[in-house]
Formats: structure tokens, sequence, C-alpha cells
């Protein structure tokens, strides 16, 4: 029928950040905390959450500011030509360069489980299709199946994460503050865990579509709330039925639990490869919206009117940059230096532009176009 | 002379036409005749001549000289004796109508009363608000306007001397009286269904909603059947837009004939070549009146007895009507089983071939044993052996199909039975295959609606191939597509995997079970009613409700 | 555009399908299901050097040899049999393999080259252990390759056998079709006697990871025609260091909050001679660290509750039983958490979980231990508490 542009309601925000924030890395979370620091690993989950979710409440503010125009728009209009399009280009390239580390982290995930020996091309190639053609519809469909499938992630990672509570030994989780198990030095290491949380930047390329402004930051910092909720809680479960020593030699603590938690009886004996087929289904999310993001960014950009040769256009190069991470370590590194681009791209830019927006109009009337 | 219509123009010809009683008509159906005479559409609108033997020769001319085209020719006894000719298609037309109540009528009646007979100007109108005792009755001044309803079984009267002719309804045909419809039968709720006869059908629509709302709007289809039909739909609850948007559709179609719905169904719908149907049909008249009050648009189709129904959601297709109509637990009950049939019923062959070719150990192991084991000395691979009894299933079931009645139970017997448990003692294909593929082929038969059974029948295929290069993960990959596949789809704009994609968490009370009646106070809302509400009653809540408040 | 890309997608769909292979896909009936697997020192005859490297240790990081075998069922004998009755005559239902290897994994591979059908670990459901292999290698360099393998369930069930793990895998059991099903039942402690330490692969992890924390792994023994559980096997430094007996294992389990419910036998207070049999139905030991002064005790307070379920003299339960039959319950506990609690300091082997507790609770105190001297010394107060509730069906 008619084709009107969409516009996304408070519910449909939450849940887009939901889909780009819960993805593959997180089944690796508790280790890294662990790893990092100890027993009371889930608390840096937390201040790691109150961190991103003032960044959020920026981020939405900043909607609130500019509320007809994306990152690339507004922030060309803030700091002027040039380094705004550097700007716009450093937001698409955060979103872009998340898709082949997933891919990586995806296929990891099939070959140690489900499809054993499968080359990785095939591994890759065929879900990069299936990630193409999702892509290149249009972004109402998108944000509906996001809805679904992130809903049904959600719902069985819960279901897992509660039958683990049969296990739990509190005394895993102590002493809460312990100087022997930190090891603040391996956060480089383990620094991937921050694009777990970086899903809100998504909304500085939403401000157009979104239905209403008012409530945008409520929006944000609820989602934001709730994704660092639901790993805290995922990361106490873990830690309490493990204790944080098992947990530092995992690469996979949320499989490990799953499998932990399996049940004799059901027909399919396996908890893990259920939590594996609808983890699929988060990786995918993620992706496609990465997809779409750095897709409509760049099509913003550069002025272009349909995004979807764009789609099939970047397609190679995604799938090149995957074939370069060839192992843990490799992919494990890549998601480090993509924290730092999270970092910048979540909480530095937000904190700048609104800074520089603040400047503006407390310098008064200067004209829009303005100096620099 | 006035100015007519264009030819081709459709015409609502509904008003004209009652739904008075059509005696029974005897004789073949005439159906075939309108088809076989189409009408260049390049000629030119002939006004009625006053010469009666010009328009006669005019009329043979067009509609040729079939022979089941009656021309009575007729006198009237007045003091100045007028000819006049009856025209009607033999078979279509009441010969009982034309008998007792136009040439009766003529005859008698003009010598009791003769004051009209003075008035030799106004003679047509006279004729027909005086004379004649028909409930519907026209005047026309075209030729051509005359031709559509003759063959569609009414009778024209033309007048000697008159640029007038009148047009009865006459209707009366040979049709199949109403009866339950085989292919959606109820343990419990009414047993009509709709027949062939439009009038018929909109009449029961009628009966069951006295709404002055209701809206019948009749639409001619096809170049050269024309056939009728009728949209049916609220007016204060249907979304305008989807209203505006079926008529535009059907008024869209340019094609000779329309046989049956299942024509315009798929000239109709939003995506071409979409696998799944996104215009749901039925036989039952009381799904089309629940649709109705739903706010959706039902189009029935003259000459055959399955009405479409339009929007409608992926999931509807498995409900039946009868899920209203027995109480909620057991209706609740209903449903889950058949969603859960829908699942099993797409995925068990696939899961079958992936689980026991890559991920043996997600099968639990006793079962697992068994499963190799009967599989041992089986001659052929284990996809191939699901792919080539899927085929087989589809075979029996298409030839039971086509072969009558009682001789097509016997092949459903005997290729189950026989064949299956032959196949399986010559250790041509194990045990556990046949369960699965049989366990399958019943699970695909309890959906309610053909249509989207078939495509889940077709989908089943490619998704054991899938399952064999890619296992879990190929069948996931193919789930995600199909899901961004469907979600993309739209029925008259309503999208096909709703309420659940996107979610719309009121309608879901009615969706994979159905709560009772009284806690659905509102119309889905997936359909964008204009008119949400369905019972005025404030909402209680469940806890006021149980503690008896 | 968008949809001339759509139709580009299916030939390029086709062309993957067309290139892909099977990768690990097997039919079902090519797979070799690994049910169990046993590890054994080697025969002497078999490999002379094998036993004498170990001892010795003095070859370098020569690794040492073991052998392996696994249990494998047959499908066609197992599923048939249901058809054709009791046609086991041809044999057992499972064949038993073995090798001798340096790891688990070329140990498949050498059983493989006897094998045409695909060895698949993925429902293996019991490890065992050998004796000696637990004493002189070490648990985890055996179980390193299934802790690692994602096949392998963190449910199955690892046991320590008392003498030959082979012979365990080659034993028919009375009832069923092969010894892994009768074992594991035996190992899951459904048959309510709490003397079986129940463990499996995941539970071994995190006990083996836990400081302060030294795991018990469950102990099967084979005498005569059959196979026998009870008592547990105490791991420390990832080698065996002792057994613990039923009724010791008992104590642990009461101590760990592991019981499942037991029956005891009680002298009867009024009639000495007659015995009293009650079953404790539940307990729960509470754990509690006390500082008196400088010193730090640790308080278990184990709290059960008890039902009568046999008198061997002529009389039945009666009021004024109740308190003396507490006490002989409460101190017939008390004795086998007592004999748990000195055989972990017999040796040295803090299973009880005492240290886990001080650190996780009294970090500080933990940093200045150093838990192997201290644990034998200690201090640990336990004190019983039973109730006798539950029903009564006979009064006399």
């Amino acid at each position: 029928m008619s084709k009107t542009t969409m516009f996304l309601s408070s519910r449909q925000i939450i849940l887009l950040i939901l889909g780009l924030s819960i993805g593959g890395g997180n089944l690796l979370l508790p280790g890294r905390v662990a790893r990092v620091f100890g027993t009371g690993g889930w608390i840096l989950v937390l201040a790691a959450g109150l961190i991103f979710i003032f960044a959020a409440w920026i981020c939405a503010c900043l909607g609130r500011i500019f509320p007809g125009e994306t990152v690339v728009e507004f922030s060309r209009r803030l700091l002027g030509r040039p380094l705004g399009f550097l700007t716009g280009l450093v937001v698409v390239l955060f979103f872009l360069l998340y898709i082949p580390v997933e891919i990586r982290i995806l296929q990891e995930l099939v070959n140690i489980s489900i499809l054993r020996r499968a080359p990785s091309w095939f591994v890759s190639s065929t879900f990069f299709l299936v990630l193409a053609y999702a892509t290149a519809t249009d972004f109402e469909t998108l944000a509906q199946v996001n809805e679904v499938l992130i809903e049904i992630t959600l719902i069985v990672g819960l279901m897992v994460t509660l039958f683990g509570w049969r296990f739990f030994d509190p005394s895993h989780l102590q002493p809460v503050f312990s100087v022997e198990e930190m090891n603040l030095a391996k956060f480089w290491e383990e620094a991937g865990m921050i694009l777990g949380f970086t899903g809100y930047p998504l909304l500085l390329l939403v401000f157009p579509f979104v239905r209403r402004h008012r409530s945008l930051p409520r929006a944000a910092v609820f989602a934001v709330t709730l994704v660092v909720l639901t790993y805290a809680f995922f990361t106490i479960t873990t830690l309490g039925v493990f204790g944080w020593n098992e947990v530092a030699g995992q690469a996979w603590p949320g499989l490990e639990l799953a499998k932990a938690v399996n049940f004799e009886v059901v027909i399919l004996e396996r908890l893990d490869m259920i939590l594996i087929v609808s983890w699929l289904g988060a990786i995918f999310t993620t992706c496609f919206l990465a997809y779409h993001f750095a897709v409509s960014g760049l099509s913003r950009l550069f002025n272009l009117r349909s995004h979807s040769p764009l789609v099939w256009g970047l397609a190679p190069v995604i799938y090149y940059l995957s074939t370069i991470l060839t192992n843990y370590f490799a992919w494990n590194k890549w998601l480090s230096y993509l924290s730092v681009l999270a970092v910048f791209v979540g909480v530095v830019l937000p904190v700048f532009l609104l800074f520089v927006a603040g400047l503006r109009r407390w310098l008064g009337s200067s004209g829009d176009t303005g100096e620099d | 002379m006035k100015k007519r219509r264009g030819f081709r123009q459709p015409k609502p010809v509904s008003r004209t036409r009652g739904q008075g009683k059509t005696g029974q008509g005897a004789g073949q159906v005439a159906r075939t005749c309108a088809r076989e005479k189409g009408m260049s559409p390049a000629q030119e609108n002939a006004g009625l001549s006053p010469d009666l033997q010009e328009n006669v020769e005019y009329l043979k001319e067009k509609i040729g000289r079939s022979d089941d085209v009656v021309f009575r020719e007729y006198t009237l006894e007045l003091p100045d004796p007028v000819a006049i000719v009856v025209v009607f298609v033999d078979g279509l037309a009441s010969k009982e109508i034309i008998n007792e109540y136009i040439l009766q009528s003529l005859t008698f009646k003009g010598e009791l009363k003769s004051e009209w007979t003075r008035d030799k100007k106004n003679l047509v109108r006279h004729i027909k608000d005086k004379v004649l005792n028909i409930n519907e009755v026209r005047v026309l001044s075209s030729l051509d306007e005359l031709i559509t309803p003759i063959l569609s079984g009414e009778a024209a009267i033309l007048f000697d001397g008159y640029e007038e002719a009148l047009v009865c309804n006459t209707r009366g045909w040979a049709y199949r009286s109403i009866d339950e419809p085989e292919t959606e039968a109820v343990i419990r709720g009414p047993r009509v269904g709709f027949t062939e006869t439009l009038r018929f059908n909109t009449a029961q629509v009628r009966r069951w909603i006295r709404d002055p709302d209701l809206r019948v709007k009749v639409v001619r289809v096809g170049r050269r059947t024309k056939s009728d039909v009728a949209l049916v739909y609220l007016e204060s609850v249907a979304n305008p837009q989807v209203v505006e948007e079926v008529e535009r559709r059907l008024g869209k179609i340019d094609i000779d004939g329309v046989m049956e719905s299942s024509i315009l169904q798929e000239m109709i719908e939003d995506r071409k070549l979409s696998l799944f149907p996104t215009i749901q049909s039925t036989e039952r008249a009381d799904r089309v009146v629940a649709a109705v009050l739903e706010g959706k648009v039902g189009i029935i189709t003259d000459n055959t007895p399955f009405a479409l129904i339009v929007p409608v959601t992926f999931w509807e297709f498995y409900y039946a009507a009868e899920d209203y109509y027995h109480r909620w637990p057991m209706a609740f009950l209903l449903r889950l089983v058949r969603f859960s049939s829908f699942f099993f019923s797409l995925y068990l062959p696939s899961l079958y071939v992936a689980l026991s070719f890559y991920n043996p150990e997600l099968i639990p192991f006793p079962l697992a044993v068994q499963l190799a084991g009967s599989r041992e000395g089986v001659p052929f691979p284990l996809f191939l052996e699901v792919l080539l009894m899927e085929l087989a299933i589809e075979i029996i079931r298409e030839a039971s199909a086509r072969l009558p009645g009682p001789l097509g139970q016997t092949i459903g017997i005997v290729g189950g039975f026989i064949l299956g448990d032959a196949a399986v003692r010559a250790g041509l294909i194990s045990p556990l295959t046949t369960v699965v593929v049989a366990l399958t082929a019943i699970c695909s038969f309890t959906s309610p609606n053909f249509g989207v059974a078939i495509s889940i029948r077709i989908l089943r295929f490619p998704l054991v191939i899938v399952a064999l290069v890619g296992g879990l993960y190929g069948l996931a990959l193919a789930t995600f597509a199909l899901l961004v596949y469907t979600a993309g789809i739209r029925s008259f704009g309503v999208p096909f995997l709703s309420p659940f994609v996107p979610l719309q968490p009121e309608d879901i009370k009615d969706s994979l079970g159905r709560v009772p009646f009284w806690a659905m106070l509102n119309r889905p809302r997936s359909y964008k009613p204009l008119d949400t509400k369905r019972q005025k009653t404030k909402a209680r809540h469940w806890w006021e409700r149980l503690l008896g408040r | 555009m968008r949809k001339k890309c759509r139709y580009f997608l299916f030939p390029l769909f086709l062309l993957v399908v067309m290139a892909a292979g099977c990768w690990e896909g097997r039919e079902i009936n090519e797979r070799a299901f690994v049910f169990a697997v046993a590890f054994d020192l080697p025969e002497d005859e078999e490999s002379e050097e094998g036993a004498g490297s170990v001892k010795g240790g003095n070859g370098g990081e020569e690794l040492s040899k073991f052998t392996m075998s696994i249990q494998v069922p047959d499908p066609s004998r197992m599923a048939g049999s249901r058809e054709q009755g009791q046609g086991g005559d041809s044999g057992k239902p499972f064949i038993v393999l073995s090798t001798t290897a340096r790891t688990v994994l070329s140990g498949l591979q050498q059983l493989q080259r006897e094998l045409d059908r695909t060895l698949f670990l993925g429902h293996s459901r019991l490890i065992l252990i050998g004796e000696k292999v637990a004493r002189e290698y070490g648990v985890d360099r055996i179980l390193d390759y299934f802790q690692r393998n994602f096949q392998i369930q963190r449910v199955a069930r690892v046991a320590i056998v008392e003498g030959k793990a082979r012979e365990i895998l080659e034993h028919m059991p009375p009832i069923g079709q092969e010894p892994t099903t009768a074992l594991l039942n035996l190992l899951s402690g459904t048959g309510g006697t709490s003397q079986v330490y129940v463990s499996d692969l995941g539970k071994y992890m995190v006990e083996n990871s836990n400081i302060g924390l030294e795991p018990v792994l469950p102990r099967v023994k084979k005498s005569g025609d059959l196979i026998l559980t009870g008592g547990a096997a105490v791991i420390r430094h990832n080698r065996l260091t002792g057994w613990l007996t039923p009724f010791e294992t008992r104590g642990l389990n009461i101590l760990r909050n592991e019981f499942v419910g037991s029956d005891y036998e009680v002298e009867c207070p009024f009639h000495p001679g007659d015995n009293i049999n009650v079953a404790v139905v539940k307990t729960n030991a509470h754990h509690r660290l006390v500082r008196e002064g400088k010193t730090l005790t640790l308080k278990i307070l184990v709290r059960g509750v008890f039902e009568t379920t046999e008198f061997t003299g002529e009389h039945g339960p009666e009021e004024e039983l109740s308190e003396e039959l507490t006490q002989r319950v409460a101190a017939e506990i008390l004795n086998e958490t007592r004999a748990a609690l000195e055989k972990a300091r017999e040796l040295k082997a803090d299973i009880i979980g005492i240290g886990k507790k001080i650190r996780a609770e009294q970090n500080k105190v933990w940093q200045g231990m150093d838990w192997e001297e201290e644990f034998l010394t200690f201090p640990v107060e336990i004190e019983v508490k039973m109730e006798w509730a539950q029903t009564i069906r006979r009064l006399a």
C-alpha cells in the first residue's frame, strides 16, 4: 500500500537497542569480568553499566535538540563540514566494523557446537547471504524481525539463567572485593565486553524517525538499564554457579552454564544447543542492525538515494574483513580496538556534541553556519 | 437521446436486483451462454429505436442466433394493439415468472383496467407501475444495456413504437441447496455454507448482521463472464483504506473470465509471487460474518461458494470456525495443538535429518541407538529416504483426492498402510522415518485452511536439503530468512505476522490460544478497525472476575 | 534494483549448496557411540617402560602411556533384541575396545583404526578412571580432553575404580542391556543410601577450581560378579590420595549438604539388645565461622529430621523414647561426620570446604594462612540436632 515513512515508538527503540547490544559477545561476558575483576565481576558490570546509562541519556538528549537530523547532518552543522563529515564517518565505521567480528564469533560458536569442522567460508558466507538479504529489505521489516528474535533470545537466555540457580552457591561470590583475584592489567585484553553495552549509539542515526522525542531519553535509559541488569543477573548466576576461577578459564561461560543445567529427560537432550540456536538469532539481529545503520549512515553521508546497492557493494569488504580474523586472539584484539571506537562513539562523541551545542546556544545567536 | 455510459464500465447492479423469490428454474444452467457471447467493446452504444423489428434484429445480431435465447412475440390487446417482444434466456429465467407475472398480467389486466391504456404516451411506465406484479422492474432505453441483464437471467420487454424497454427480474435457475461445507465441517456450529449463487450468499451474511452499517457493494469483474463480486463490510468498523484498496485492486483486474474466487485472489494479492496466501478463502458463511464483524472485508464472488476475506494474518490460517463455538478451554487447547502441529509439519523432517546427520548428541541415547539400529542395512541415505517418503505421501494424497469418494479412501489405506509396512519390512526404509513422515503428514492436515498447508508442504522439501547441508545452523538461517520474508509481507497493509511481529499485546488473546469472549473486549487492532470496541463494558481486572465481583 | 539483487541471491545460494560438503556429518548408523570410557595402567607385558617412566619421572618430560578402553553399543543388537525377544545368545549387545596411548585423542584415533564407524563422543556419559592411573598420572590429564571437547556433557559421570576399570565396562548387569546405564543409575544416588558421593564432570571441574576445597569423586568397585558403588575417592593435588568408606562418605554428604536421606540402626534406649531403624529424611548443615578472641572456629550445626521405620523388639514407638532416641541418632550422625572430618585431616585434603568458607568470609585471615598446614589443626565444632518427625503408621 502507501509507502509512508515509518516512525519508531518507544518500545521499538528499546528493542532496537536491546537487539544491537545483545550479540555473540555476551556469552563471553562473565569470563571476561571474572578474569579482570575476580569474584566481584558483577560490580564491574554494574559500574560500567552506570556510565553507559548516563551516556545513553546524553545521546537521547541530543535527539531532543536535533529532532529532525541524524548525527551525519547535525555534526556537520555543529562542527563544520570536514570535521562533521569525519564524525559521521567514524560513527558509520563503528557499525561497519562491528559486523565482521560478530560473524567471526558466530562462526566459532557454530564450529565448536552445531557444525563441527565446517569450513569457515561456508559458515560465514551463508550467514552473510541471509544477512545481506535481510538488510536489503526495508527498515520496518527489520525492526519487526528484531523484535521477535530478541524476545525469543531473551526468554531462552533467562530460562537458562533461572535454571542455573539450582546450582547457585553464594559463597562463590565472596569475597566481594578481593585484590588477589583482580587483574586490572588484563582489562585491555578483555575490553571487548564494552561492546555489549554500546547498542545505544544507534540513537544517533534514528532521530528523524522517532515518533515522540520527549520520551526518547526515558526509553534510552530504560533500554540500557535493562541491558545492564540482564548482564548483571547473568554474570551473577554464572559466577555463583561456577566460581570465578572456573569461569575465568572458560571461553564461553554462557554455553557452559547451559551445559551445566542440562536435563536428562527432555526430548532434545541439550539445553546448550537450544541456547546456541536462539543466540544465533541474537547475533543475526546485531549484525543486520549494525549493517543497516552503517549503510543508512553512509547513504546519508554521501547523499545516496537507495541503500540496497550499498548493501551488496559493502558485502565483499565485510566478508573479507571477517576472514582476516583467523582465531580467538585475533578477533579478541579486534574487539578491544573496536571497544575504543565504541567508547568514542558512545560516550565521548555525544558528550562533546552536547557540549558544543550548549556552547553555541550559550554564545547566543551567532548564526548556525558559524565559525570553525 | 440521452448520453449513455460506456460499455465496459462496471455498473452497480446490486441495487437493481433483489433477493426476491427466484423460483426454481428448469433446464440447464445457462452460465455458459454468457461466456460464449462476448461483445466487441468497440461497438457504439445503440439506443432503442421505435421500430421493434429493428431492435429485435439488433439484439439477435448481438447475442447471435443462439438457440437458448427466446424472443417471444406478443401483442397487447389494447384499443390500439401494440406488438411487444419478450426476450429471455431459456433456463436462466424462470418460465413460471414469465408466464404468470408478465404474460398473464399483460393479457388480463389490460382488459380489466383500461384507464392506463388510454395514455399512450406513457404506456411503458404505466405497465411498469400498474401492470407488472414483479418485484423488480427497470426502464432502460439503451439496447446494449439490455444485453447483460438478459444474459444474466432477466427478461426484457420491448415495445413497438417506444424507445424504452422494461427489464424484469425473472431470474430462476437451477441451484444447489445450502448445505454444510465439506471442507470446513464443524462439530458444533452453524451447518450452513455458501452456495454458487451470489445473492443467496450475501443474504446469508445479512441474516446474521442486521446492522444498517452492513454494506454490500457489487463490482463486476471479467470482460466476458461479467461476474458479480460483492464486497461485504461494516461501514463504521472496517478500515476505509482497506475497502478502498480492495475496490481499487478489483477495478484494475482486466481478465476475460473469473471462474472462481481463486483467480481474484491471485490477481489482488499484495505480493504476486508470495509463497503464502495473503487472502483467506472460506466456504463458511459464519466465518465471513465473523471477519466482517472484526472489521475485515469479505469478497463474495458469483458462481463459487468460496468467499475471500481480507486482510488476513498468517496465524489466522490456523484458526477454525469452531474455535469460537467450543468453550474456551477446549478452543485454547485446539489452537495450541494446531500451532504445534504447524511447527512439526514444517520442521520435523528437516530436524530429523539435521539431528541424526550432524548432532546425534541431541537425540536421547536410547532413541539414538534405536535409530541407528533401525537404519542398519537401509540402502538410501537418510535425507533421500525422507525426501522419497515425503514425495510418496504427496502422491498418495493427490491420488486419493482425485479418485472418487470411497475409492480415494482405499488408495489412502493401501498407500499408507500396506506400502509403508511393506517398504519397512523389505528394508527399503527405516521404521522411524516412516513414523516421522507420517506424523508430519498428519500434522499438516490439521490446518483448517488448505492454502497455507500447501505452502508449508512445499517449504518442507527445501528445508530438508538445507538441513542436509547446514544442519541445525542451516535450519536456523533458513528460519531467519523465512522470518524476514514473511515479516515483509503485507496483506492489504496489515503485517502478515501480526500480532506477533509487530507485537500487538491486546491481539494475542486470540492467537495461539483463545481467551474467553468476555475477556476479548476489543477488536483485533492489527486490522486497524475504525471502531475498536467489541464490548462496551468496562474492562474488569481478572482478579475482580475471580472474586466474582 | 532491489528486486534484481534478490533474484541474484538464489543462484548464489544454489552455488553454496552445491559446493558444500557434509563436513562432520555422518549417517547415524555409520557412527559408533562411545558410551563409556575407562582408563587403566597398561599391563606390564604390554609396555614395559610405561609404568617405569612414571615412577622415576627422570626421563625428561616424556609422557607415560595409559590403557584406554571404550564401550560401544552395537545398535543392531540393542535395537533388534526388542523384536526378536531375547536374541542375546550371540553375546553382549556392546563391544569393548582397548588401546594404549599417551593422550586421549591419540588413543581414540588408534581405536578408530579398528572400527569402520566414526567414533562419536556426544553420548559419552561415563568416564571411569582406574585407581592406579588416578594415583600416578593425575585426574586432570585424563579429563582435559573431556573438558575441552564441546560434545561431552558436563553431566557425564566420572568415577574412580578400585581395581581395573576395563572390567567394569565388560561386566553384564543382572538387569538391563549394558553396564553403563546401570552404573549411571547407581552413581546418580537414586538408591537413597547416601553412601555414594554424587558428582559429575561439571561438578568436579567446579570443585577442582575452588580454592580451599578438594574434589571428591565416587568410587566404583568390582567384587565378584557385582559392581559395587559406595564410598568416594579423595583427589588432592590432582591425584588420588585415599578412599572414603561408605560410612565416611555419608558423613561428608551431610557436611556438604549433599545428603539425600539414609537409614540408620540405633540401639533401643529402653530395651538393650533391640534395634530401632530410623530413616533420616533430610539434614541441613549450617557452617558458621566464629571468632573467639584470636582464634577462629568453624561451627557446623547439623539439623535433621528422622522417622522410625522398623523395630526389632516387640514394642512400637513410644513417647518416652523421643528424647533418648533423638540423642542417639544425633550421636550416630555426629560420629559419621567426625569420621569424615578425621579422614579428611588424615588425607590432608580439605574436602569439606572449610578453607573456601574462610576465604570467602574472612579473606584477610585467609591471606595469612598456610591452609595446607592449618587445616590439620583448625578447630571445627560439629553439633547435631535431630528431630523425630514425619509419620507413624503403627503404634504397637
